[in-house]
């Protein structure tokens, strides 16, 4: 009997609606279940509610709580789930920090559909044809 | 939509910046226009992904063998508001590089402060800086409300760099005074002591004592002839036994908004913001005008309240780019009930943009912070209507 394969789980972080909304968009089109969060603290909410994910994409510049909140949460959380950051102004300092919490994937807007899909797929660790299959 | 009157056009009176000042102004637009690189390629890459992204996905769907009509028509509107919003963020960088006037109106200069504070909280919290707020009356000036917080947000800027030099201890106190005609905002910090040779220069043009990157040395000296354009100055005091002080004064116009006056059975108001000086200053404003006004820091805990008490007056500060606002307002729409008076306040200037869908989500009316006294002439037109309806209700109920 084959094993069903359960679709990868992506959490996008974004205070902006039509962001999250086009990534929800192009994630699902590729074979990827999505769940959206406002906000850091929606997010920060959503993992306290006990839900796990394959993967996070998180913009940096929200407000009240930013992206580099979420990473720090998830650090004293001890939760490894792999995360892209997805900014419009890679500010140096916020990089550093970040990547001193582990996660050093960035990704600068405006993102090709090509360039974020190769790097999704390279954090789920699936290849080529796995994106190919779920189209 | 439960308003009766339609909110008034206010005319408001633009006075010209004399020449000299427009040229300090434009030299500090291109500056500041720098440093906003960071918010200016954030506000524009965002719409641009989004018109970008939602381009690939329908040329993806273009490929499939049924033709999604329904859902690539719902991504190319989502391409034509992102194209929108672009155009707005240029056409607003292209305002802020031109000359301008000033538009005045009569504010609480407390909210301008509070506007700047929170546009610094992560600053003061990332050097631990311990801010009061001494607040016990609205402070009513006539000004243009934008440049002055500039001015707030410049002096305390300054107050934060210095404050980098001391090791523990570092504190801003924001107050208010009257001296004479004069309305004074009072700006202080325990930093060291500015040197008296520094002193002299201190307002002068493209002086600075940052390194190289950091400041442009315009700030005060633009932020003094603003203030006398209002009429009014920029004046600091900087010694050993008092500390540092930068004083703005202002003339006191000939009418306070917020006297005290009498109301009979007046409807009550609920105030929901986060912010606990805002919510002081503005429950003290309605408290004069005669209103009584439960506030809270908690939306759920406060429109329990208001529904568990027949209030039907509500203002609830919003941040734009939450869909959760414009839901909540939807929500409180079905809860209050199509009378209700539900307005919105957000100090974010993308509040603008969210306005539309706020008002279409069943807000009464949406104001940014400061709310001006003109604003609160209308609002109370419609306070003083609910407060008539309220009133009948109670007499039907003890009827």
């Amino acid at each position: 009997m084959n094993a069903v394969v359960a679709k990868p789980q992506i959490l996008v972080i974004d205070d902006d609606e039509s962001m999250r909304f086009m990534l929800q968009s192009k994630l699902f089109q590729s074979g990827y279940n999505v769940t959206l969060a406002a906000s850091g603290s929606h997010a920060i909410q959503i993992f306290q509610s006990g839900k796990e994910f394959d993967l996070i994409l998180c913009d940096l510049k929200m407000p009240l709580k930013t992206g580099i909140d979420v990473v720090r949460f998830l650090r004293d959380q001890g939760i490894q789930t792999p995360m892209i950051i997805v900014t419009g102004f890679p500010e140096r300092d916020k990089i550093i920090s970040a990547a001193q919490m582990g996660v050093q994937d960035v990704l600068v807007k405006p993102v090709r559909h090509q360039e974020l899909m190769k790097m999704v797929r390279n954090k789920l660790g699936i290849d080529d044809a796995g994106e190919k299959q779920a189209a | 939509m439960p308003a009766k009157n339609k909110r008034p056009k206010i005319s408001v009176l633009h006075e010209e910046i004399p020449e000299h000042v427009q040229e300090l102004m434009h030299l500090t637009r291109l500056a500041e226009m720098g440093r906003l690189s960071a918010s200016v390629a954030h506000e524009i890459n965002n719409p641009l992904m989004v018109a970008q992204g939602f381009a690939e996905n329908i040329e993806l769907m273009l490929d499939k063998e049924h033709f999604p009509r329904e859902e690539i028509r719902v991504q190319v509107l989502e391409i034509i508001k992102a194209c929108q919003r672009m155009s707005r963020i240029i056409n607003k960088m292209n305002r802020m590089s031109r000359n301008q006037k000033l538009r005045l109106h009569i504010v609480d200069v407390a909210e301008v402060a509070l506007n700047a504070v929170d546009f610094l909280k992560v600053q003061l919290a990332e050097i631990d800086v311990q801010l009061e707020f001494e607040f016990d009356r609205p402070v009513p000036i006539k000004c243009d409300a934008v440049q002055i917080e500039q001015i707030i947000l410049n002096i305390m800027s300054n107050a934060i760099y210095a404050l980098e030099q001391n090791a523990h201890d570092r504190r801003i106190k924001i107050s208010f005074r009257e001296a004479g005609d004069w309305e004074q905002l009072v700006i202080w910090n325990n930093g060291p002591v500015i040197p008296k040779p520094i002193q002299k220069n201190l307002m002068t043009p493209f002086f600075t004592t940052k390194n190289e990157g950091q400041g442009t040395g315009l700030g005060l000296a633009v932020s003094k002839a603003i203030m006398q354009v209002h009429e009014g100055d920029l004046s600091f005091n900087s010694n050993e036994e008092k500390g540092t002080e930068f004083v703005l004064s202002f003339p006191r116009p000939a009418h306070n908004p917020w006297e005290a006056v009498e109301r009979q059975n007046a409807s009550p108001i609920v105030l929901i913001d986060r912010q606990p000086n805002y919510r002081m200053t503005l429950q003290e404003k309605f408290r004069l005008l005669g209103f009584n006004v439960s506030s809270f820091s908690d939306y759920t805990e406060g429109v329990a309240w208001a529904i568990q008490n027949g209030v039907k007056s509500i203002f609830i500060d919003v941040i734009p780019g939450h869909s959760e606002s414009v839901k909540f307002v939807r929500q409180l729409r079905h809860e209050l009930g199509p009378t209700a008076l539900i307005f919105t306040m957000s100090n974010y200037p993308s509040a603008r943009d969210m306005k539309n869908d706020l008002k279409g989500a069943g807000a009464t009316d949406c104001f940014e912070k400061p709310v001006h006294a003109d604003n609160f002439v209308y609002i109370l037109k419609l306070l003083d209507s609910a407060t008539e309806d309220f009133n009948d209700a109670l007499k039907k109920l003890a009827a």
